[in-house]
């Protein structure tokens, strides 16, 4: 390569000069390229041809001085090359003058061997050792980048291997389920005596084949809910639930089989309804759960499911009796596969994912579980979960949405949301209501307020057409510019969700409308 | 006496179910796929049908649609009985309802109890 020689270019036009420049290099060895330009332009030429590692420039130079060549190189970004300038330097001003301008040094004319020969060695050197430093950190840097890249590789082939886990556990389960069908169908055909008489022996083992084979079916249900909740895929339908209904419900399932273990269990609940919007049936599986193992881990007294009203809250308590969870088990109580009370009983069997599940399907709620146990003394699990949400906090739009229901199967729904949350003036708002009035003629379209934001509801409108309108009303709100006559106000985030296009349910169609303010 | 027709591709589970309902006093027809579900059905008049659903030759979704769709067999209840559980919603008594287009049908998971099958046609035909 060309750049392995040290490149100096010579700029200067008194022969005799060049003569004893050239003369002193070469006596320095093998090492250099050297080029020559008499004039500035010249070297201008030159240097842009091919950028040198070092020039030796002289002050004065036909056509312009070298002050001017320096300051020129200097502006073209080539602030790196070093430049010596050759002068008589009587003139102080004049060396003040190079520094200024970003000389790197300066050779008094007459020029001593010497002192050429040293400077341009240590620049030389200076060369190797920015060189040096350069490769090492552009190879750190290919490193970085081919490190990065197989991060990335791994990173795909994970990604590429947790989904085949869960595609392998969906099949699973289901391939489990058939051969359990046909052992199961068998085995209670034989039991309930449909392929003739069976003895009282035979059928005690039929029986624990039958319950094995029940639990077997359950740490299949357990699997593939763990699986779908750990990947996010778990959907929850939420609907307006009376939590003392449920619980009583749970609790009466419950009475026999807690009776003929001897335990006592009790429901507490206020009178009247506690409502909350959440997913019925998963919250059954929660409090079965918890009564569950309530039951598995108490052998005498009593289990109590109470309800709780709190303002933002409803509170399910579920409380035992019974053997207690020792301190340094809690930590690891909602972790997968942690059977903490395996060694107590042959009641305690299970598959250990029932309060991951439990903790998954509270977590999708955004509410919250807590458990406080003591050894012997008993344990108390407490699930928090959030009051009607959705339901309360866009009850307006709920309505005009049930009411557009009636007639129209398709809508869409516009959402004027603040960009920040902090802001609120009534004013605003009540100049945007009339602004939207202003743009939408149909009578059949409804204008809302409901938390903080304005919603207009287009009934039997297709997402495309609600784009137009979106569109429409963009231009009318840009052209107010409330954002200067309302100081803090820094526009809406306008947003539109269609039915059927989008969503299916009113419930998705507001949590995808929360979740477009909640990304801004 | 009524008549089911069962759908099903494992011989096994039609032989299992076969036994278990003409044992509760009904007569069965037996059918492997959703293809011969629907022939069997516009021919033999059943008065309920006990449909899988992953098969071969047409899945019982789609057989389903045909079945409420033809103006012979339009009438005829239909209980799901299904391996695939993952979209069916969990009860305390193992039961869900699947939406076949705005109908709700009765879905009973695999592996399933024999009382519940029994409970779930004793409340359509009674």
């Amino acid at each position: 390569m060309e750049s392995s020689k040290f490149k100096i270019l010579i700029v200067e036009d008194n022969p005799t000069d060049i003569k004893v420049l050239t003369d002193i290099l070469t006596s320095l060895g093998a090492g250099f390229s050297i080029r020559i330009a008499s004039s500035y332009h010249a070297a201008k030429e030159n240097f842009q041809n091919d950028v040198p590692d070092l020039i030796l420039l002289d002050i004065y130079l036909p056509d312009k001085d070298g002050f001017y060549f320096l300051q020129e190189i200097h502006q073209k970004g080539y602030e790196d090359i070093p430049v010596i300038l050759l002068s008589a330097f009587s003139d102080k001003n004049e060396k003040l003058k190079s520094l200024e301008l970003g000389a790197t040094d300066f050779i008094n004319k007459p020029v001593l061997a010497e002192e050429l020969k040293a400077r341009v060695n240590f620049q030389m050197r200076l060369k190797k050792i920015t060189d040096d430093h350069r490769w090492a950190s552009e190879k750190t840097n290919e490193g970085i980048k081919i490190l990065y890249k197989e991060l990335e590789n791994k990173n795909k082939k994970l990604k590429e291997l947790d989904q085949l886990k869960d595609e392998f556990i969906n099949n699973v389960s289901h391939e489990l389920r058939t051969p359990l069908t046909i052992i199961q169908g068998s085995v209670s055909i034989i039991k309930d005596g449909l392929l003739g008489e069976i003895n009282e022996k035979q059928n005690k083992h039929l029986k624990n084949t039958l319950e094995n084979i029940d639990r077997l079916g359950k740490i299949i249900n357990d699997l593939l809910d763990i699986s779908t909740i750990e990947n996010r895929k778990m959907k929850i339908s939420r609907e307006n639930v009376n939590m003392t209904d449920l619980a009583r419900k749970v609790v009466s399932d419950f009475i026999p089989l807690v009776v003929t273990k001897g335990l006592e269990i009790k429901c507490i609940v206020p009178d009247g309804r506690v409502d909350v919007f959440v997913d019925k049936d998963k919250i059954i599986q929660v409090l079965v759960n918890l009564v569950n193992n309530a039951y598995k881990f108490t052998d005498q007294g009593r289990i109590e499911v109470s309800v709780i009203e709190n303002a933002d809250t409803v509170e399910c308590r579920v409380k035992d009796t019974g053997i207690g969870i020792s301190e340094s088990d809690l930590p690891q109580l909602f972790s997968k596969f942690n059977q903490i009370g395996r060694q107590h009983g042959a009641g305690a069997k299970g598959t250990g994912l029932g309060l991951s599940i439990t903790k998954g399907i509270v977590e999708l709620h955004d509410g919250q579980i807590k458990v406080e146990s003591s050894v012997g003394q008993g344990t108390l699990f407490t699930v928090l979960l959030p009051r009607s949400p959705i339901a309360k906090q866009y009850k307006n739009l709920m309505d005009s949405l049930a009411e557009v229901k009636l007639q129209y199967n398709i809508y869409s729904v516009l959402a004027f949301n603040i960009q920040d949350s902090g802001f609120r003036n009534e004013g605003l708002f009540n100049e945007l209501i009339s602004l939207i009035k202003k743009q939408i003629h149909r009578k059949s379209d409804l204008i809302v307020r409901d938390n903080g934001a304005v919603f207009v509801v287009l009934s039997d409108t297709k997402k495309e057409d609600a784009l137009i309108v979106l569109n429409r009303l963009r231009y009318a709100v840009d052209a107010k510019g409330w954002e200067k006559s309302y100081s803090g106000f820094k526009g809406f985030v306008i947003k539109v969700v269609s039915l059927p296009e989008d969503v299916q349910t009113d419930v998705e169609l507001i949590d995808l409308l929360k979740t477009y303010k909640e990304a801004i | 006496m009524k008549k089911i027709l069962v759908v099903d591709d494992d011989p096994q589970i039609l032989e299992i179910i076969e036994i278990r309902l003409k044992a509760n006093n009904y007569v069965v027809i037996t059918s492997p796929d959703g293809k011969d579900a629907i022939l069997k059905a516009q021919k033999e008049k059943p008065d309920l049908i006990i449909m899988d659903i992953m098969m071969p030759n047409m899945p019982g979704g789609d057989a389903v649609r045909i079945l409420m769709a033809d103006e012979k067999t339009k009438g005829i209840p239909i209980i799901f009985l299904t391996a695939l559980t993952a979209n069916l919603p969990y009860e305390a008594d193992h039961k869900g309802v699947i939406n076949v287009d705005g109908h709700f049908l009765t879905a009973i998971p695999k592996p399933f109890k024999p009382e519940k099958l029994i409970s779930e046609i004793k409340k359509i035909l009674g």
